[in-house]
C-alpha cells in the first residue's frame, strides 16, 4: 500500500492539503493498525485474511483500471480526459469550443443558426470548405471565420462535430 | 496520498457506506497505478485536490468555470460573482430601442452549480494576497487558490473626463454597465418630448464594446423614428474612426435619413467637460452642446480587483502572456475579458468567452505540468441597426512570433451595399447568436 500513500508535492492550497491528510489517514488507518497488530503474532487466520484481501485488492485494481479506461473511451463529453489527445486534437477541441458561441455548447443548439453536432461528416466538411472557397452565396459570417483555419483543421472539425451525439445524453 | 485515490474512492462508494467503501482500498489504488504506468496526468488526476478560483461571472468568468469543469471534472472550481443574476451589456441597446425586455438580458448560475459542480459564491472579492495565493471575500471568508482567473470587466475612470463622476451619472447616465443605469437611460428617452436632442459622448480607444456607441444611437434612432420622429441624435466622438464605420453610416442613412449626426475628433467631436446638472457638454475647441438626454460613455480601465492583485500596468489594463493569458506580473494569475490588454482583439463578450476557453485549457494543462495546445480565438460582433438590419465584424486570432494577431486573410466586416435579405439574415443571426452564447456561458435555454 506504499503506492497509494506516495505523496504529491505540488499541492499548493492549504485546505485541500489538509483534506488530503485527513482522508489519507482515514483510508490507511485500518491497514496501519492491522500491520502493527499482526506483525508479532502472524497467526494463520490473519495471514489468510491478508492474502484474501490482497487477492481482492488486485482484482479490484484490475477491474477499476478497466472500468476507468472504458469510461475514458466511451466518454460522451469530448473534452474529458483531454490530455489523452495529441496536440493537434487538443487544438481542434479548442477551436471547436469557439463554435459554441453561435451554435451552442457542443454545437447542439437549434436556432436560426443550425446545430452541427452529429451531422454527417461529409456534409460538414463540404460545407466548411465551400464557405472557405466562397461557394456559398447565402453565407454571412462563416466565410470570414473559416478563412482563419487550414483545410486540414476544417476537415478535423467536421469529423469532431460529426462524432458528437446530436442530443445531450 | 495520491489525488486520484481521493476522488476514486468516493466515486466508487455509491451504494456503500463509507466504512465499507474504505475496505476496498484497491479501487483507490487503480488511478495511481495507471498514472504510474504513464497515463497522461490530468486524465487520471483530473485536478483533484487543486482549486481554481474565478473572479467575475460574466462572459469570461462563467465560461472559464464551465470549461474548467468540462476539462477536469474533479478540479475544485470556485466562481465569485456578487450578482445572483447577471445582466449582459450585449443587447442592452436593443432594450433601449424597445426591442427587448430588460429581464431577457439576465442569466443565472444554476447550470454551473447543478450540472458542472462549480461552487458559486455571491459575494465581492475583497483583499487579495497574490504571494500567499489567497483572497478575502466580503463576508470575511478566506479562499486560497492554486490558480486564479480574473475576469472583472471594466471600471470607469471617474473624473478622467472633467465633471463626470458617479453623481453626474445619475443625471447623465453611462448605461455602460447594465442595471439601474440602463433603466434610467430608457426612462429618460421615454420621458423626452418629441423634438428633443439625444447626445452620446463616445470615448477614445480602448473601451468595452467598440461598436457599442454606434449600435446605441441606431437603437435610439429606431425608438425615435416610431415615437418621436422630430428628434435629433448627436454623437460626439473622441475618435476619427470607429468600428464598422462605413456600415453604420450606410445603415443610418438608409434607415434614419438625417436623424443621426456623427462628429469625429477632427471636426471638434471630443468632449472635454461635462455639466450633468444642465445636460451640457463642452468640446475641445470650446463649443457647448445642450442635450435633452445626455449619455456619456466614460473612459475605462480594468476592474478594481485586477489592480488589487497587482496585474495592472500604467495603461490601466493588464498585460498578459499571449499564449495563456497568464499575467506578466503575477505568476499563477490569469486575466481574461475586457480587463486584459489583448489588441487586436476587441473588448467584447464573444472574445471574453473564447479567451476563457483557451485559458481554461492553459490552466488545466499547467496544473498537470503539460504544455497547452496552440491557442485560437475568435470574435463576431453583431450590431443591430434596425430590426431587419444587422451587421457584423468577425476575426480569428493567433499567436505569431510571440504576439497576438489576426490570422491573415481571415475576418472582416459585412459587405457594403449588401442586399436587404443579407442585412435581414444578420439581424436574425444576431438574436440566434445571443441565445447561443447565453446558453454556452450560463446555460440559459432560449425562451419558447
Amino acid at each position: 500500500m506504499i503506492l497509494i500513500s506516495s505523496g504529491r508535492s505540488n499541492v499548493r492550497t492549504d485546505e485541500p492539503r489538509g483534506l488530503t491528510r485527513l482522508r489519507g489517514k482515514a483510508l490507511l488507518a485500518p491497514y496501519e493498525k492491522k500491520v502493527r497488530h499482526c506483525y508479532p503474532r502472524r497467526d494463520s487466520a490473519e495471514i489468510r485474511e491478508v492474502l484474501m484481501r490482497l487477492v481482492v485488492l488486485v482484482g479490484l485494481i484490475a477491474l477499476g483500471g478497466a472500468t476507468f479506461i472504458l469510461s475514458l473511451r466511451s466518454s460522451t463529453e469530448p473534452t474529458q480526459g483531454a490530455s489523452a489527445e495529441t496536440p493537434f486534437e487538443a487544438r481542434i477541441a479548442l477551436v471547436a469550443a469557439t463554435c459554441a458561441n453561435c451554435h451552442g455548447t457542443d454545437g447542439r443548439l437549434r436556432t436560426a443558426i443550425p446545430p452541427i453536432a452529429g451531422m454527417p461528416e461529409s456534409f460538414l466538411q463540404t460545407q466548411l470548405l465551400a464557405f472557405k472557397n466562397g461557394e456559398v452565396p447565402a453565407a454571412t459570417v462563416m466565410p470570414r471565420l473559416v478563412k482563419g483555419y487550414t483545410d486540414e483543421e476544417l476537415k478535423a472539425l467536421a469529423s469532431y462535430f460529426a462524432a458528437l451525439p446530436r442530443e445531450r445524453e | 496520498m495520491s489525488p486520484s485515490t481521493l476522488d476514486m474512492a468516493p466515486m466508487n462508494a455509491k451504494g456503500m457506506n463509507r466504512r465499507e467503501a474504505l475496505k476496498y482500498l484497491g479501487l483507490a489504488g487503480a488511478g495511481s497505478l495507471l498514472a504510474a504506468c504513464g497515463m497522461p496526468l490530468y486524465a487520471t488526476r483530473g485536478g483533484a485536490g487543486q482549486r481554481v478560483v474565478v473572479v467575475g461571472g460574466g462572459f469570461g468568468g462563467a465560461t472559464a468555470a464551465k470549461y474548467l469543469k468540462r476539462l477536469a471534472p474533479r478540479l475544485e472550481v470556485v466562481l465569485i460573482e456578487p450578482q445572483r443574476r447577471y445582466y449582459t451589456c450585449p443587447f442592452t441597446n436593443l432594450y433601449l430601442g424597445g426591442l427587448r425586455e430588460f429581464e431577457t438580458l439576465g442569466h443565472g448560475y444554476d447550470e454551473l452549480r447543478n450540472r458542472y459542480g462549480v461552487r458559486v459564491i455571491h459575494d465581492l472579492a475583497g483583499d487579495v494576497d497574490s504571494e500567499g495565493r489567497r483572497l478575502t471575500l466580503g463576508n470575511g471568508e478566506q479562499l486560497s487558490w492554486d490558480r486564479l482567473i480574473l475576469s472583472p470587466g471594466i471600471d470607469f475612470r471617474w473624473g478622467a473626463l472633467e465633471g463626470y463622476d458617479e453623481a453626474a451619472a445619475e443625471k447623465a447616465p453611462h448605461a455602460w454597465k447594465p442595471g439601474p443605469q440602463s433603466r434610467l437611460l430608457r426612462q429618460q428617452l421615454v420621458d423626452m418630448p418629441d423634438g428633443g436632442t439625444f447626445i452620446l459622448v463616445a470615448p477614445e480607444n480602448p473601451f468595452r464594446c467598440p461598436p457599442g456607441p454606434y449600435e446605441r444611437v441606431s437603437m435610439v434612432a429606431h425608438y425615435f423614428k416610431q415615437h418621436k420622429p422630430r428628434s435629433k441624435i448627436l454623437l460626439l466622438d473622441a475618435k476619427d474612426n470607429f468600428s464598422k464605420q462605413g456600415l453604420f453610416m450606410e445603415g443610418w442613412r438608409e434607415n434614419y435619413g438625417e436623424m443621426i449626426e456623427w462628429v469625429g475628433r477632427s471636426s471638434d467631436g471630443k468632449v472635454v467637460r461635462v455639466d450633468a446638472e444642465n445636460l451640457e457638454v463642452e468640446t475641445e475647441f470650446g463649443e457647448i452642446h445642450r442635450a435633452s438626454v445626455l449619455n456619456v460613455v466614460p473612459p475605462q480601465q480594468a476592474g478594481l480587483i485586477a489592480k488589487r492583485t497587482g496585474v495592472v500596468d500604467g495603461t490601466g489594463w493588464t498585460p498578459v502572456n499571449p499564449r495563456t493569458f497568464e499575467s506578466k506580473a503575477v505568476p499563477g494569475v490569469y486575466v481574461i475579458g475586457d480587463a486584459v490588454e489583448a489588441a487586436p482583439m476587441p473588448k467584447s463578450g464573444f472574445v471574453a468567452n473564447t479567451q476563457a476557453k483557451v485559458t481554461a485549457r492553459a490552466v488545466v494543462a499547467d496544473l498537470a505540468g503539460e504544455e497547452p495546445p496552440e491557442p485560437s480565438w475568435t470574435n463576431t460582433c453583431y450590431s443591430v441597426i434596425a430590426p431587419n438590419w444587422g451587421i457584423t465584424v468577425a476575426g480569428v486570432y493567433e499567436v505569431h512570433q510571440g504576439e497576438l494577431r489576426e490570422v491573415p486573410g481571415s475576418g472582416g466586416v459585412s459587405p457594403l451595399a449588401a442586399a436587404p435579405d443579407f442585412r435581414q439574415r444578420e439581424a436574425l443571426y444576431a438574436e440566434a447568436w445571443y441565445a447561443a452564447i447565453a446558453q454556452d456561458t450560463w446555460g440559459t435555454r432560449p425562451a419558447g
